[in-house]
């Protein structure tokens, strides 16, 4: 098998190199590279040909996803990745996979088996790269929020997803959330942690006490002093209002055109 | 430290102050009566004595009352109960004791001057016809207790605003603590440092030893990572972080550490607070005696709704001598969701019983 390893640290490639020869002895490394743009040029050249990629997501010129943007690659790739926030499961679909550096010979083998058993089992066509499978995998290579917050109600625990969040607020020293249902819950963090984790197009903090959910607001009114007060679908014991410097970034926001 | 020298001050001024109010108010009353040309021939006369005890006798009585005032309607303890949202709006309340402080102390003076005065008058000079003096000396004097008044007042403010100040500062140092408490739990560098050293003396000598050690080192630091934001997890995932912390542990212990579980299978999918049980390992084995002549024993069971968590107890001389586990921390975590439920620590016949609490998820 014809390997190629785009990887920009060195002890990385050795490390790799060894286990794959650990793996199989036979399988031939064809080329190593440390960058977008010298892979893009090897992809282009119609003399090179592998059967299987290993790519380090972080190169020093970038991501290494722009190579699919410049190349028609049509190969199975294994991804490797140190640890970063991002929801990296996405990623292990038919011909495509990933694997945590530091890289361990059992989980290499897991994934060679892997495409392997895909080789034999499928036609040369679908083991190509599927472009709508990098894209949706893509698509979720992104930052991971919270999406998710245990609270208790008495003695029982309760998950709260946050998309039935309308609303965090702070009443003295502890943050609470307001459920679509209407009931409170106190929760573990303080507002300033909470604008860390969650998602910024759906929720955005108006003021000092106040995080609100987009997709619960359902009217703004203007309020005196140029401010804007925030109405839900149910009534809130406090006035929810956009504090006036926040009021053109609440805007941009509420528009959908980002912060 | 601070109130001391206040205090200090406080008590000379007492004493010195009143001579060159007395003596501004021994000149004012003689430009009142128009007799300043006396001045200079009766400076140090009994007059200006006079003067001087009696602005004695009010800033004494003033500062008295004034205190108590303090004391009994004191402004920080409305502003600390409060959030910094309401601190800015100090409500009607304050600027009311504006007003009112400053009229309080020319009443007091009024009433003071005007006994003194009578006293003086009457004993002392025996004139009974003293009205116009009297208005005069309440005049003066009532100035001088209304502008004391308003400079009690804003050192007052000032005083709270410094010890708001001073409160603010001081929360936000407390839970920059707590945040590096928590940073330090997730970076564990006892673990870290403690790995790495292990590492160094295996890595020449069995280097797939070292490889699987470092795989499951990285194991353990991914699992912290991912669970910074987590309030719960599934057992099983716990029971297997456990698992390569033990191997580490047993890496430098020489398999001296055994661990087993017989949980039913429904058991795994309940939620404990990610590094519960690693981190009760942890403590376990850095206070107790670990060798091949005294294995050390760990063992999970179920009870009730929970876990409990056995091992055997021989404990390590520690440097203070006692040997008391530590945790609070863990127990802060658990506070949050169940009061009633908090990790103890109980002795039965050398074994360490700890209960553990396990949590079952609803959905809202």
């Amino acid at each position: 098998m014809r390997v190629l390893i785009i990887e920009d640290e060195k002890p990385a490639v050795e490390n790799l190199k060894h286990l794959l020869k650990r793996y199989d002895s036979s399988i031939e490394v064809v080329g190593e590279l440390d960058s977008i743009a010298s892979s893009v040029e090897w992809f282009l050249n119609p003399v090179n040909s592998a059967d299987l990629v290993f790519m380090d997501i972080h190169l020093s010129d970038g991501l290494s996803f722009e190579i699919f943007n410049k190349t028609q690659l049509n190969l199975p790739v294994i991804f490797t990745t140190a640890y970063n926030e991002y929801a990296i499961q996405a990623f292990k679909v038919n011909s495509i996979d990933y694997l945590l550096k530091p890289l361990v010979y059992d989980d290499l083998f897991r994934s060679m088996e892997k495409l392997e058993s895909m080789r034999e089992n499928l036609s040369s066509a679908s083991q190509r790269i599927k472009l709508e499978e990098l894209n949706e995998a893509l698509l979720h290579y992104r930052k991971t929020y919270k999406e998710r917050f245990m609270v208790k109600l008495g003695e029982r625990i309760k998950s709260v997803t946050s998309d039935k969040i309308v609303l965090f607020y702070a009443e003295g020293r502890n943050a609470f959330i307001w459920t679509s249902k209407g009931n409170r819950y106190i929760i573990d963090y303080k507002l300033e942690e909470l604008e860390e984790l969650l998602n910024p197009a759906t929720f955005y903090r108006i003021s000092r006490s106040f995080i609100v959910n987009i997709n619960h607001i359902q009217d703004v009114l203007v309020h005196s002093n140029s401010r804007l007060k925030i109405q839900f679908e149910q009534e809130f014991d406090r006035e929810v209002i956009v504090s006036r410097e926040k009021v053109s970034h609440f805007k941009n926001w509420f528009s959908g055109s980002g912060i | 430290m601070k109130t001391l020298i206040e205090s200090k001050q406080q008590k000379w001024l007492k004493f010195l102050l009143p001579f060159p109010i007395g003596v501004v108010v021994y000149i004012l009353i003689l430009l009142v009566f128009d007799t300043l040309n006396q001045f200079s021939s009766n400076f140090f006369s009994q007059e200006v004595a006079v003067t001087v005890f009696l602005t004695f006798v009010l800033l004494g009585i003033l500062r008295l009352v004034l205190s108590f005032i303090d004391k009994r309607y004191p402004l920080l303890a409305k502003v600390a109960d409060n959030d910094e949202d309401k601190i800015a709006d100090k409500g009607v309340n304050h600027s009311f004791r504006i007003v009112l402080i400053p009229l309080i102390s020319l009443l007091i003076s009024i009433v003071v001057i005007s006994i003194l005065v009578s006293v003086y008058f009457s004993f002392v000079l025996i004139i009974t016809d003293f009205n116009t003096e009297l208005i005069v000396f309440n005049g003066v004097y009532g100035v001088v207790a209304i502008l004391y008044g308003i400079i009690h007042v804003s050192t007052s403010f000032m005083a709270v605003h410094k010890q708001i100040h001073y409160k603010q500062e001081k929360e936000l140092r407390k839970g920059m603590e707590s945040d590096l408490e928590k940073f330090k739990m997730q970076i564990n560098p006892q673990l870290l440092y403690d790995g790495l050293e292990n590492l160094i003396s295996i890595v020449h000598t069995q280097p797939r030893m070292a490889e699987q050690f470092i795989n499951h080192l990285s194991k353990i630091y991914r699992y912290n990572l991912d669970n910074r934001h987590v309030e719960l997890v599934e057992l099983d995932k716990e029971l297997e972080l456990t698992s390569s912390l033990l191997h580490l542990l047993n890496i430098k212990h020489k398999q001296t550490i055994r661990f087993n579980h017989q949980l039913p299978k429904e058991w795994l999918s309940r939620q404990i607070i990610p590094c519960t049980i690693s981190s009760l390992v942890q403590e376990l084995v850095n206070r107790s005696i670990v060798n091949e002549f005294q294995p050390l024993q760990i063992e999970l069971k179920q009870k009730k709704e929970g876990l409990l968590f056995i091992c055997n107890h021989n404990p390590r001389i520690g440097l203070n001598g006692e040997n008391i586990w530590n945790l609070s921390l863990i127990n802060k975590a658990y506070s949050f969701f169940n009061d009633n439920k908090q990790l103890e620590i109980t002795h039965h016949n050398q074994q360490i019983h700890i209960n553990i609490p396990l949590f079952e998820i609803e959905e809202e």
